[in-house]
């Protein structure tokens, strides 16, 4: 399950150098997902969250990749997509000997949906 | 067997197409063991590999199952959702028509808040493990 251009949309990514990017994104209320979490109530999954930032990921560097750990990320706050459209997520790249070590954090206005810090390989 | 996969939507809030346990196995005040065969039509299939995200989902509903089961005689089973992941180490992924055996074991508890630590098996080999925390939380509270 591919989640970008299906689960959500990409609006715009705003660069500010190589290793930092943030990306406007549309959330799909009518995606399969939210059938099953839960039905009648949508709430995002944090694991679809994860696979969010994934995906933009992969997207930025143009190459598959795999989670290697993640030492830590926080859910704060609910994500209905009827309560709220669209997100920003911003990331910062930094390239270590043989992975990738990133934080990003998925936001709205003034509120934080979650922040994470993991480490991924290159597939 | 404590919870058959038929009665597994009675203790975990979560429907198809995002159910990722099938049977609670074993169940006692801080340990909760679960299978999980992987269906060919499961979600987050790629290329017959299971992504890393199921995995998650598999330890966090493990973890609901476990505790749903243990607090049945409450009215009103809440919602859960994961507040965080934390110490995640990924080996390996498991492949379509693995069986999942995951063992969660309850660290800590402040009131609706649980520290929690999973692994999952295939077979002997471990797959992934980490601490993740849940929040219970009353539905009507969000509406």
């Amino acid at each position: 399950m591919k989640l970008t251009g299906h689960f959500f949309k990409i609006l715009n990514t705003t660069h500010t150098d190589s290793k930092e990017f943030s990306t406007r994104l549309a959330l799909n209320p009518a995606h399969i997902v939210y059938k099953g979490h839960f039905p009648g109530y949508p709430v995002t999954p944090g694991v679809i969250q994860l696979q969010m930032v994934h995906e933009l990921l992969e997207g930025h560097l143009s190459k598959s990749l795999k989670m290697k750990n993640m030492s830590q990320c926080k859910f704060l706050k609910i994500l209905n997509p009827l309560e709220t459209s669209a997100i920003t997520v911003h990331l910062e790249l930094v390239e270590q000997q043989g992975y990738l070590s990133v934080k990003a954090r998925g936001e709205n206005e003034a509120d934080t949906f979650f922040k994470l810090r993991a480490n991924y390989q290159t597939k | 067997m404590k919870i058959s996969k038929e009665n597994i939507k009675l203790f975990i809030p979560q429907r198809e197409p995002f159910i990722m346990i099938d049977n609670l196995i074993e169940v006692s005040e801080d340990r909760f063991v679960t299978d999980f065969k992987v269906s060919f039509d499961n979600i987050f299939l790629e290329r017959a590999v299971l992504r890393e995200f199921a995995l998650l989902e598999n330890i966090a509903q493990s973890s609901a199952a476990g505790l749903g089961f243990l607090n049945k005689d409450l009215l009103g089973l809440p919602d859960g959702f994961i507040g965080g992941i934390s110490n995640l180490v990924l080996y390996d992924l498991p492949r379509v028509n693995d069986c999942l055996h995951t063992v969660v074991t309850k660290l800590t508890q402040l009131g609706n808040m649980y520290l929690l630590k999973g692994e999952s098996y295939v077979a002997d080999k471990k797959l992934v493990e980490c601490k993740l925390k849940l929040v219970g939380m009353a539905r009507d509270s969000n509406e």
